[in-house]
């Protein structure tokens, strides 16, 4: 077995649904300077990406959206997957290696675009939804990685698209609409021309308050409206809340931070196909 | 004469935020025009890259009002809602 797959299978093993290989060759051609593997671990040459899935398909059809988020799969689990895979690295082939499972940098922005590794370690293709990295087999995933000096075969990007599903071209020449823009207009546009995304706009700004309802910012926000508040009835009434404990308690539970909508993709074919399970049929008398 | 931060924040809010990550434009295989790091945009406007990122997470944090974290609810609940109709659960 090579190193590539001994990597790759051991990242399934430890609990990821996919793995592939990027080149920081491939990822440097587009990440700005001071967001690059190199800037991470100076002389690196790959990154190991791996990805799981954002929820349980139970979940992603509860009623309750609270639920999708409160029960994220890949996202509990992705830092210990990436490093368990560095540890490998290190100790079995000698090189170094540095885990990432997308902590910002400052702000919003990441020290290195997990998306633009996943997409150049042939993990998926960029999704009309916000430019999302949409998997063929595993629909909508999440992802961490490993980045290392160690030399790899990459797998390289896709060369097919998995985005637009067939399905919503057909329904782009009838209506030109999709089922990810008709469902979220305030941050998604988008243009479809033979067949492939011609054009797409995600407002991220307007996606935060859905995506991370009781986050930092959320939480910042609050805080201020609070100390302004110069009634003290209401003020208290703003703390003890329902609201305002809410953000408090995913602050201190890590519990609903990020990842809180899923909204443009409820009805993405391609998600759909990835988390619509049949019951095997079990043995014996029923 | 060098200006106060609020000074800087009031000049500069709009241009970083713009040319930063808050709106991301892909024209099908690639981001056009490419969102910019900080350090970028200071090359960019003339600023250092530690007042470009002060601005911006400042820029970030104060993009839209309070009242729009409560309503997220509203819209997700709703969404869920046609789903569930949907697909007959
Ligand atoms: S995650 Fe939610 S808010 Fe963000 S683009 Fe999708 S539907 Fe809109
Ligand atoms: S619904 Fe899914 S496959 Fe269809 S255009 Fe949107 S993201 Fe692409």
């Amino acid at each position: 077995m090579s190193a590539e797959e001994r990597i790759k299978n051991y990242a399934v093993e430890c609990g990821a649904l996919a793995a592939g290989i990027a080149s920081v060759e491939d990822i440097n051609r587009y990440a700005p300077e001071g967001h690059r593997p190199d800037d991470i671990l100076p002389g690196a040459k790959s990154v190991v990406v791996t990805g799981g899935p954002p929820t349980t398909a139970g979940a992603w059809r509860s009623p309750n959206p609270r639920i999708t988020t409160l029960t994220r799969v890949y996202p509990m689990i992705r830092g210990t997957v990436v490093m368990k895979l560095a540890a490998l690295i290190e100790r079995e082939y000698g090189y170094y290696a540095v885990f990432y499972d997308g902590q910002a940098e400052s702000g919003h922005n990441p020290f290195l675009s997990l998306k633009l590794c996943a997409e150049m370690a042939g993990l998926g293709t960029r999704a009309l939804a916000g430019g999302v990295i949409l998997n063929r087999d595993h629909g909508l995933l999440n992802f961490s990685c490993v980045v290392t000096s160690m030399p790899l075969k990459p797998d390289g990007p896709m060369e097919e698209p998995v985005c637009p599903h067939h399905s919503c071209i057909k329904i782009w020449e009838a209506k030109h609409t999709t089922p990810c823009l008709e469902a979220c207009p305030t941050c998604l546009s988008g243009f479809l021309e033979g067949g492939r995304i011609k054009w797409m706009q995600f407002r991220r700004y307007l996606c935060e308050p859905r995506a991370q309802t009781t986050s930092t910012t959320a939480f910042r926000q609050k805080l201020l409206e609070i100390v302004n508040e110069t009634d003290l009835e209401k003020r208290k009434q703003m703390v003890y809340g329902e609201f305002f404990s809410r953000i408090v308690r995913s602050l201190a539970f890590s519990s609903e931070l990020v990842g809180g909508c899923i909204e443009c993709l409820r009805h993405c074919p391609v998600c759909i196909k990835a988390t619509t399970l049949r019951p095997i049929p079990r043995g014996g008398k029923p | 004469m060098k200006l106060t931060f609020a000074e800087l924040y009031r000049r500069h809010r709009d241009t970083v935020f713009q040319l930063s990550l808050a709106i991301q434009n892909y024209d099908g295989k690639t981001y056009t025009p490419p969102p910019l790091s900080d350090k970028a945009i200071a090359e960019k406007i003339g600023l250092t890259a530690e007042e470009v990122r002060e601005i911006r997470c400042l820029a970030e944090a104060d993009a839209l009002p309070a009242s729009v974290w409560a309503e997220a609810d509203v819209f997700k609940n709703e969404r869920a809602k046609k789903f569930r109709r949907a697909e007959k659960i």
